[in-house]
């Protein structure tokens, strides 16, 4: 997902083969995030977006949250917090997902990343892409600010459709007030730990606006779980360019096609684009 | 994917079908006869505002070969839109490709899709769209019309990229299209599996060219691809979209190192689709 209305000149995958994917490893206890490796080692141009794929995992059933940073070893700043990935069954599509990040990086520069998993030392594989963008007249996005992960169980802001089929549940906050105005936003969806799950299907709401007075800016976003997976697809959203001002709260609420006490339960976790 | 504005144009996404019943969740487009479309199916009766497309794909059948077309325009008079979107896919009942169409819609259209598959019996792709609110779309980045190149009507099949014999190495460049036929400005693209029920775990990186046989230009570099043995299933789906413009009458090719060489394995199908 890419969004600017300039034109890309060139893009670019790291690392390329014979490796194709840097793996991630998660601290050896759970719940705690390991050390930073290096996706790329300096960048060849400079990028007016990137993007990082996860090719691989290693552990099933264990939730990943995980990090982008840039700088130099020992040095890392991190620019974007607590990605989240879901891990499902042995059946959990590798690769399914790419996250996209209208971020610029200058040429020149290191990229790494690291994680925490639900599961002691899980890894995850990641290749990175960088797009040359040329952005006009435009202000490029420098932030990424993330609301509603849960970094002591590595997880997000439970969503619960209620105990009624295909009926919209309450509203659930995610942040009381966004900290920055956001051009655009994306969101992650956990599992809740749950990884024996039924099949069911999801309708998912955003909304802004005080409690008992939420505006849905997005509707009935289809969600689907089934029981060889074990995780609720899709996992990561698109970009969505839809600007909102600090401030601001921001909730979700669900339909659930089935009413099981913890399998029409799952998490969001909401990344805003400043 | 999808190209416009980064801020401050899009303000609402609203899904169809949005109701709860058995038909609510998504819209079936069946096709009956092999590698030829079925009827067209209505997706949204009428949009309601300008707006992109994002289309959550739900496969039914397995391991079949599908495209399908997304189309504009009353009933018994539609006009491709979106032609040949592959999908090769050994799924479980899940929505797992979601891609948004960088082509403005009007408001007040009617959005309808069909489908051709690999075998003559009736077999269903099925759909969820959301339509995407801009309120100042129409600029001049706006995008109007798209094209498949690599497509194969009479087959369902895209190009067939073989990585060659060495593993980790790039294989020779395959050619899409000798020649675009119309300025494109820029493009996106889908990858297929060819129904292969037993691949084996390994990854690839896609590369994307442009200019004559011997004189090729690489425009992507690197695109990440992986394999997983169970359940035999090539992902990303897609790309993003890729701004890069493309003058008409221009070359395009595609090739690829794996980290197989196994001889069905390694290959996998390629089909651009150039937006304009």
């Amino acid at each position: 997902m890419f969004f600017s209305i300039g034109n890309i000149a060139r893009h670019k995958g790291y690392p390329g083969p014979p490796d194709y994917a840097t793996t991630v490893t998660a601290a050896g206890s759970a719940d705690a995030k390991g050390a930073w490796a290096e996706l790329v080692a300096s960048t060849d141009f400079e990028a007016g977006a990137f993007s990082i794929e996860v090719l691989h995992w290693s552990q099933a059933d264990s939730d990943i949250l995980w990090d982008v940073g840039i700088g130099a070893a020992e040095s890392e700043v991190s620019i974007v917090d607590n990605l989240i990935y879901a891990v499902g069954k042995t059946y959990d599509y590798r690769g399914v997902q790419i996250y996209h990040f209208p971020l610029p990086i200058p040429a020149g520069t290191r990229i790494s990343a690291r994680c925490q998993a639900e599961v002691a030392s899980s890894t995850i594989g990641l290749a990175t892409q960088i797009y040359d963008v040329t952005y006009y007249s435009q202000r490029p996005p420098g932030r990424i600010t993330t609301y509603g992960a849960n970094t002591d169980d590595t997880d997000g802001v439970v969503i619960d459709p209620g105990a009624v089929a295909n009926t919209k549940g309450a509203w659930i906050e995610i942040t009381s007030s966004l900290t920055h105005d956001i051009q655009g936003f994306m969101w992650g969806i956990t599992s809740n730990q749950n990884h024996a799950r039924a099949t069911y299907t999801f309708k998912l709401d955003i909304g802004i606006g005080a409690a008992e007075s939420e505006v849905v800016i997005v509707s009935n976003h289809l969600l689907t779980s089934y029981t060889i997976i074990d995780v609720v697809f899709c996992k990561f959203s698109p970009y969505i360019p839809i600007s909102i001002p600090a401030g601001t709260r921001i909730s979700a609420r669900a339909a659930c096609s089935g009413i099981d006490a913890s399998d029409r339960l799952f998490g969001i976790i909401f990344y805003g684009i400043s | 994917m999808g190209d416009w504005p980064l801020h401050g144009y899009c303000s609402r996404i609203k899904h169809y079908p949005d109701g709860f019943g058995s038909g609510d969740i998504k819209i079936s487009v069946d096709c009956t006869t092999a590698h030829e479309k079925g009827s067209w199916i209505e997706l949204v009766a009428s949009t309601d505002f300008d707006c992109f497309l994002f289309v959550q794909v739900y496969v039914v059948f397995s391991s079949l070969l599908f495209f399908f077309d997304i189309g504009v325009g009353a009933a018994e008079s539609e006009v491709v839109l979106f032609p040949n979107l592959m999908v090769q896919d050994k799924t479980f009942f899940m929505v797992n490709d979601e891609f948004i169409l960088p082509v403005l819609i009007p408001a007040g259209t009617r959005i309808s899709a069909r489908s051709q598959c690999n075998v003559t019996a009736s077999r269903t792709i099925s759909l969820n769209v959301g339509l995407i609110e801009g309120k100042n779309f129409k600029t001049p980045f706006s995008y109007a019309h798209c094209d498949a190149y690599g497509a194969d009507e009479t087959d369902t099949t895209g190009v067939e990229i073989d990585p060659g014999a060495s593993a980790d190495t790039k294989g020779a460049w395959i050619e899409i299209t000798g020649s675009t036929t119309e300025d494109l400005k820029g493009f996106f693209f889908r990858i297929g599996d060819k129904v292969n029920t037993a691949l084996t775990t390994c990854y690839w990186n896609l590369d994307v060219a442009i200019g004559a046989a011997e004189s090729e230009v690489i425009i992507v570099e690197n695109w990440g691809q992986t394999a997983c043995g169970t359940p035999d299933r090539i992902t990303p789906l897609h790309s993003p979209f890729f701004g890069i413009p493309i003058p008409a009458g221009t070359r395009i090719s595609a090739r690829a190192a794996c980290s197989t060489t196994s001889a069905a394995d390694r290959l996998f199908d390629f089909v651009l689709y150039g937006v304009r």
